[in-house]
């Protein structure tokens, strides 16, 4: 059983380009958190900044190019255009 | 007639009214008024929006953000504004809040949306009015004009909000708005609906919908749930309760709670925060309301000499369940700081009323509401 508050997929998520970060709302109001990059890097947990609830993030990394494409930045190795 | 309001919980934008940001778990007095009742109180993310009975007035405390309380620069309210005025809506019929804006009914019958809507909560088009992020319009967009007739009430939660329109004839239209990705307005699953469509449609008058975070439920009348989508908990097959009158359905963001006619109470859903109440909830109990928050839940019990306690359990990692220890005093104004001692709460008790009163309780992200009337 997992222990994260709930799993997301990436389309629920709120992108934020110029941040270069997804949002989700967070029970407590606040929102979780996750880097675009840090999901490059294999990372799926979204945290809270302002409590203790985590969530992971549904995604394959060839979902991630788009989200480059839209913050304008060149996409890493790794994912095919 | 008058009330007060107790709050406590989450509060980092300033949605109890409180004064300041601080989240607190001994319930605080946030509003005391000799006259009228309090009809509802709404919750959005950070936003908190109540209306009273007799005058339609109604007051908001929060987050601004995004336009979701008035118009101007303030971005969050520690203190309660009274909107009629900036709203130009002497009487406020109905109102219901989501994760960033607010929707009301005003006294033409005309539900209207503010705030920020990513996700269709507006209603409007995201081309209409969603671009109101930046706060500069601060003003309302029409969703839909009903009947003066008509009897229109109004439900949200997170990125949904529902209209249930009955006309005087008893022919009942439900409509809904917002995020659609499982499927909790219609099929097939879409991204968003940005504007009003048809859910659901009855000779059967609904009295409510019950929505969670990526499900609603309706209820009909006598008590009888007569529809439900989206995400639904697991385990919650609503075809079992098909014709089952006298039903309370109450949702958190990620279950339902089923209160039947018989005291028995069932729930479905997410359970890691102690959020399902059959587990915690002793049978006996006589309960006289019932409302939840995003992730935690509120009765109010009436024992038999008449007292009344409410109670909460769940999650209250920001105070919202109050504090375990029996001292709950606030005339220590330190010792009603959050110290996230109770982060998974049993049912717990965290305001006790005299019997003359009268009770009601309401839940938001991580806050919980007490209204108490004389
Ligand atoms: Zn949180």
């Amino acid at each position: 059983m997992s222990t994260t508050y709930d799993q997301i997929e990436i389309e629920d998520m709120t992108f934020h380009p110029e941040l270069e970060m997804f949002t989700y709302p967070c029970p407590c109001g606040d929102r979780f958190e996750i880097l675009l990059d840090d999901m490059f890097d294999g990372i799926k947990l979204a945290v809270c900044p302002s409590c203790s609830l985590m969530i992971d993030v549904i995604f394959e990394v060839e979902d991630l190019a788009e989200y480059y494409e839209q913050a304008g930045i060149a996409l890493p190795e790794g994912i095919a255009a | 007639m008058g009330f007060n309001v107790y709050c406590l919980g989450s509060n980092g934008r300033g949605q109890l009214g409180l004064g300041h940001c601080n989240d607190v778990m001994v319930a605080q007095k946030s509003i005391v008024q000799s006259s009228d009742e309090v009809r509802k109180v709404v919750c959005g993310g950070n936003h908190t929006v109540l209306l009273l009975e007799g005058s339609g007035s109604v007051l908001a405390t929060g987050n601004n953000e995004f336009g979701q309380l008035v118009g101007g620069p303030v971005v969050d309210y520690t203190d309660w504004v009274d909107c009629n005025g900036p709203w130009s809506t002497p009487r406020v019929l109905d109102v219901a809040a989501g994760w960033e804006f607010t929707a009301i009914v005003d006294e033409n019958n005309i539900v209207r949306s503010r705030g920020a809507g990513p996700r269709g909560e507006l209603g409007v088009g995201l081309d209409t009015c969603s671009g109101n992020s930046n706060n500069s319009g601060g003003g309302f967009c029409t969703v839909m004009e009903c009947g003066s007739d008509d009897e229109v009430k109004l439900f949200a939660s997170f990125a949904n909000c529902v209209a249930v329109v009955t006309t005087k004839g008893g022919h009942c239209t439900v409509y809904g708005w917002g995020s659609n990705t499982k499927c909790q307005l219609q099929t097939p699953k879409s991204k968003i609906v940005d504007r009003p469509v048809v859910i659901y449609e009855t000779d059967d008058p609904v009295d409510y919908a019950a929505l969670g975070k990526n499900f609603n439920v309706l209820v009909n009348k006598r008590g009888e749930i007569v529809h439900a989508a989206g995400n639904l908990p697991s385990g919650f097959h609503w075809e079992h309760w098909k014709g089952v009158p006298g039903l309370q359905v109450r949702c958190m963001w990620s279950s339902i709670h089923i209160l039947d006619l018989k005291g028995s109470r069932l729930s479905f859903g997410f359970n890691l925060h102690g959020q399902l109440l059959d587990t915690a909830f002793p049978q006996d109990m006589y309960v006289t309301d019932t409302c939840m928050g995003s992730e935690h839940g509120v009765v109010v019990v009436k024992e038999l000499d008449g007292s009344q306690r409410v109670l909460a359990w769940g999650w209250g990692e920001h105070g919202n369940c109050g504090r375990l220890s029996p001292n709950q005093s606030d005339s220590d104004p330190t010792s009603v700081i959050n110290d996230k001692s109770n982060e998974v709460s049993p049912l717990n008790e965290i305001l006790v009323v005299d019997p003359d009163k009268k009770v009601k309780v309401w839940g938001g992200c991580a806050t919980t509401w007490i209204v108490v009337s004389s």
